[in-house]
């Protein structure tokens, strides 16, 4: 039975909201590929150029803005949706989930896109937003097929325990990580342009804008979730102890990606807020934090399965003698 | 350069959105809700040896 299958047993609004998931990721990835290959000549851009190529780069640059800004807001406003009503959600109950560091991520990227759009000078970080909105929604359509295939029993209910009370710290840590790289990024912007050199100001406060986005912390818990109860499939049956063993080692790995990824964070800020991180840097920054989130969390399942079949195997020689 | 961009460039973008409104659609008439479906469909045929009663009447049907 593979995990991307709908489960027989599903009520009609739950395949409503997975088929909707999926749309949502599939038009999230499509997007992204096709931004990423608008942005690719910003990238190319240099100050070496020949002047008349570099005003022929130019009108293409903005040209391919237009076209980033017409498909990314279709992943703002449509793939990114449950991320929205989420934050909306818990701000209303006065609480503060992952989604609010999340959206306040995808604006800090795409409200100073757009508006470079519109004057025409500097760059955008379209690929970024839909880069974002792509690998998020990514692990949060793994999390929900594994919640989905798991039957309710007593191991499910550890992982959903286990889930929550992760979930709670991860947020908050998110929160306040976010809050405070967006006071640094705006503070760094301001004594770049008041003392150092107005014109890095906006580069500089970018970059720290895009690694404010708690990417690889949003990923943490629904990466390590879904690893959890995937190989809980697989195992089929067990027993208390190997459950709470389960949950130990994803408690374990949840801590090494939410502090692994601050930690990362960390280190990059003050490289960002010198200058020396462009905002291009900090987007592939972002991504390969992310992508060890992910690779963290394989790598458990793997493990999980290995021990397992490990135990079955020990089994079989025993009753076997 | 650029009057050829214009040109290409929309190609592109009606090429996404054709794909994007397949994709949609072929969501919700439900083609990725059971993946395994089609390879396991050939485990499920009728494997009885026929007899020559029921290929008879398959023949004529």
């Amino acid at each position: 039975m593979s995990l991307f299958s709908t489960p027989q047993a599903l009520s009609d609004t739950d395949r409503h909201q997975r088929r909707h998931m999926l749309a949502r990721l599939g038009l999230a990835w499509l997007a992204m590929m096709q931004v990423m290959m608008f942005a690719f000549p910003g990238y190319l851009r240099h100050e070496g150029m020949a002047p008349e190529n570099l005003q022929l780069l130019d009108q293409a640059i903005i040209l391919m803005n237009w076209v980033s800004l017409l498909i990314t807001v279709p992943v703002v406003l449509y793939c990114a949706q449950p991320v929205w009503s989420g934050a909306l959600n818990r701000l209303a109950q006065g609480r503060v989930s992952m989604d609010v560091p999340v959206a306040l991520g995808i604006a800090v990227a795409f409200i100073p896109s757009v508006h470079t759009t519109w004057v025409g000078v500097g760059e955008v970080y379209f690929d970024s937003v839909a880069m974002f909105v792509a690998f998020l929604l990514t692990a949060r359509y793994l999390e929900l097929c594994a919640r989905q295939s798991v039957e309710a029993g007593g191991a499910h209910a550890a992982i959903e325990a286990f889930r929550a009370s992760m979930s709670e710290r991860a947020n908050r840590l998110a929160f306040w990580f976010v809050a405070i790289q967006v006071a640094l990024a705006i503070v760094a912007g301001a004594v770049w342009w008041l003392y150092i050199d107005p014109g890095h100001a906006v580069p500089v406060m970018v970059a720290m804008f895009v690694m404010s986005c708690p990417c690889a912390m949003a990923m943490a818990v629904p990466s390590t979730v879904s690893a959890a109860h995937a190989s809980l499939a697989a195992r089929g049956p067990v027993s208390d102890s190997d459950v709470t063993q389960l949950v130990q080692v994803a408690t374990r790995v949840t801590r090494q990606n939410l502090y692994g990824s601050v930690v990362w964070h960390l280190l990059m800020t003050p490289l960002a807020a010198i200058g020396l991180v462009s905002p291009w840097v900090a987007a592939i920054s972002m991504l390969l934090s992310s992508m060890a989130v992910a690779g963290n969390a394989w790598r458990m399942y793997r493990q999980q399965l290995r021990t397992a079949s490990a135990g079955w195997s020990t089994t079989v020689a025993q009753s076997g003698a | 350069m650029t009057s050829s961009l214009l040109l290409l460039i929309p190609i592109a973008l009606v090429f996404v959105i054709l794909i994007g409104a397949l994709f949609w659609w072929a969501i919700f008439a439900g083609q990725f809700d059971n993946t395994n479906e089609g390879g396991e469909s050939i485990l499920k045929d009728d494997d009885r040896p026929q007899t020559p009663d029921s290929s008879s009447r398959e023949k004529g049907s």
